[in-house]
C-alpha cells in the first residue's frame, strides 16, 4: 500500500489506518470522527490529503489542451483562480471530478487518488506534442486546513499573507524560504485553505499547525463534513455513467468552445432532459442509511442512497440519494430500506449544512 | 492494548458479562467499541424478552459500521440501559461502567462455563 509523507505522524498520533484507494490513510485519530468533525465546524482542523493526484499541464499547447478536455469556459478562469469541474472522455464517461488552478503559464489539476492513473492515461492519449503532463504527486505533500478559525490563524502565522485571498483563489507564499501553494478551497463546507509543498518540508508544516492549535483529523470526519455540505464524491454521487444534469452539476457544463471534445454532448437535448435528481434525506427514525440502500415511495423503488452518515451538526442521520426526477418533492416522506428494516426520511434541499458568512 | 478487566467474562463476539448472583450485566468490550468507532445508535430487544445463549439481542451502530449484539447467556432481559438512547457515546467513553447495555436474569448457569476469562479473551483480539 502507498504511504503519504505524513505516515509516521499518523502512527505517532495513534490514528486508525485504513486502505483508501490503495493508500494507507487515517480514518480517525483517538478523538473519533464526531469530535473531529465538530472541531472543524467550530475552530480548526487539518487533513492529510497527500494521496490526491496533483498533475501539472505545461507547454505551449497547455491552454488549448485544457479548452479541449474540460467543460469550463477557459476565458473565465483567470490566473490565480480555481474552478471545480469534470473530466469527461470521448465516450461521455465521467472519469473524475477535479479542481483546476490556473498559473501564469501552466495549470494544476487536483484529482481523486482512485482515478489518478486512469485520468493521466486518458489525458496522455488525447494530448498533442506541445503539452506536457507532469505528475507531481509523489514529490509534494498536500494538507486541507479547514474551519472558521483557519484564515485568522494563517494570517497570524504568516503576517497577513492571505488577508486578500478570496474564495477559489490561490497564491504562492514563502514559509521559512519554502514555496507553499495556498488555495482558499476545501471539501468540508467550512472556510479554509488547501496547501501544497515540497515533500521534505512536510514535517515542518505539520509542527507549525500543531503548535498553532490546529487538530489533525481523519478522512472519516472529512467524509461526514462533505456529506453535510452536500458535496459529491466520485464513486458515490458521481460515476462513469452519470449524466451531470442528474447529479445537480449542470452549472459545470459552461464551455461554449467548439474545441471542447464533448461540445455536442453537453449542448444536446438528450443530456438536458435528465431522468434523475440528487436529493438530501433527513432520517426521522433511528439508524443510518448506507450506500446502495433502496429508496421507496409507497411501495415502489424510486432510487438509491449514494452516501449516508450521522450528522453531528444536525444530530440526525442524513443521506444523499439519487431518485427518479418526478419524485424529487421537497418535504415528501420516503422510506429507505436499511438491512431488514425501513427508515422514514424526509426529502430536503442540499446542502444539509451551510456555514454562516461573517 | 485494550483494557480487559479480569473480573469479567467474555464472549467471542466481544461482549463482556459481569455476574452478580443470578443477574448478568452485559456490554461490549473496549476492543469492540474501538473497532466500531463513534457509536450513535444502540437498539436492543424489549424488556422481559427470553433469549437463548448467543441469540441476537440488538444492534449497535457507529458512524461507519453496524454490528449485531449477541447475548452471552440465556435468560430474560430485566433491565435496559436507557441512558444510552441519549448518550450512546458512553459505550466509547466508558464501556465497562456507564456503557453497560442490558441486564439479564440468567436461566442456565452452565452457560458461564462456555465463556472466556480475560486472558483467554486477550488471545483472540
Amino acid at each position: 500500500m502507498s504511504k503519504t509523507i505524513f505516515y509516521e505522524q499518523h502512527l505517532d498520533n495513534n490514528a486508525k489506518m485504513v486502505d483508501f484507494a490503495g493508500w494507507d490513510m487515517p480514518i480517525n485519530y483517538p478523538l473519533g470522527i464526531i469530535k473531529e468533525s465538530n472541531i472543524v465546524r467550530n475552530s480548526s482542523g487539518f487533513f492529510d490529503v497527500s494521496h490526491m493526484g496533483r498533475v501539472e499541464i505545461r507547454g505551449n499547447g497547455a491552454e488549448s489542451f485544457i479548452d479541449k478536455i474540460l467543460p469550463i469556459d477557459i476565458n473565465s478562469l483567470k490566473i490565480g483562480s480555481a474552478k471545480y469541474t469534470l473530466l469527461i472522455n470521448e465516450k461521455k464517461e465521467i472519469l473524475d471530478d477535479l479542481i483546476i488552478y490556473r498559473f501564469t503559464d501552466y495549470f494544476l489539476l487536483i484529482i481523486n487518488a482512485s482515478n489518478t492513473v486512469e485520468d493521466i492515461n486518458w489525458m496522455q492519449s488525447v494530448k498533442g506534442k506541445e503539452v506536457e503532463i507532469n505528475n507531481i504527486t509523489s514529490e509534494t505533500g498536500m494538507l486541507a486546513i479547514q474551519g472558521p478559525d483557519v484564515i485568522k490563524i494563517f494570517n497570524s502565522i504568516l503576517n497577513n499573507a492571505i488577508e486578500d485571498l478570496g474564495r477559489y483563489k490561490f497564491k504562492n507564499i514563502l514559509i521559512e524560504n519554502n514555496d507553499i501553494f495556498v488555495a482558499r478551497t476545501g471539501y468540508t463546507g467550512e472556510d479554509g485553505v488547501e496547501i501544497i509543498f515540497k515533500s521534505e518540508f512536510g514535517y515542518k508544516i505539520w509542527e507549525l499547525l500543531i503548535n498553532n492549535g490546529v487538530t489533525p483529523c481523519g478522512l472519516g470526519a472529512r467524509d461526514l463534513l462533505r456529506i453535510e455540505a452536500g458535496l459529491h464524491l466520485y464513486g458515490h454521487e458521481i460515476t462513469k455513467k452519470s449524466n451531470p444534469i442528474d447529479i445537480g452539476l449542470k452549472r459545470l457544463l459552461e464551455s461554449e468552445s467548439s474545441k471542447y471534445i464533448n461540445n455536442d454532448y453537453i449542448h444536446s437535448e438528450n443530456i438536458k432532459k435528465g431522468l434523475f435528481s440528487m436529493i438530501g434525506l433527513v432520517v426521522t427514525d433511528r439508524g443510518i442509511p448506507r450506500e446502495e440502500n433502496e429508496i421507496y415511495y409507497k411501495d415502489s423503488v424510486i432510487g438509491k442512497v449514494t452516501s449516508g452518515t450521522h450528522s453531528s451538526t444536525l444530530r440526525r442521520s442524513i443521506a444523499i440519494g439519487i431518485v427518479k426526477k418526478d419524485f424529487n418533492i421537497i418535504n415528501n416522506t420516503v422510506r429507505i430500506k436499511v438491512r431488514d428494516k425501513f427508515l422514514n426520511a424526509t426529502i430536503t434541499k442540499l446542502p444539509f449544512y451551510k456555514r454562516s458568512k461573517k | 492494548m485494550s483494557e480487559i478487566p479480569n473480573n469479567l467474562k467474555y464472549s467471542k463476539d466481544h461482549e463482556w458479562v459481569n455476574i452478580e448472583d443470578n443477574i448478568a450485566t452485559i456490554g461490549i468490550t473496549l476492543h469492540a467499541a474501538e473497532s466500531l468507532g463513534d457509536i450513535v445508535y444502540i437498539d436492543v430487544s424489549s424488556l422481559n424478552q427470553e433469549l437463548k445463549q448467543f441469540d441476537k439481542f440488538g444492534e449497535i451502530e457507529s458512524v461507519k459500521a453496524v454490528s449485531d449484539l449477541f447475548v452471552p447467556v440465556s435468560g430474560k432481559i430485566v433491565e435496559v440501559n436507557e441512558e444510552l438512547e441519549g448518550n450512546p457515546e458512553y459505550v466509547n467513553d466508558d464501556c465497562y461502567e456507564k456503557g453497560w447495555i442490558i441486564k439479564v436474569e440468567i436461566s442456565n448457569l452452565d452457560d458461564l462455563t462456555t465463556l472466556l476469562n480475560s486472558s483467554e479473551y486477550e488471545k483472540i483480539i
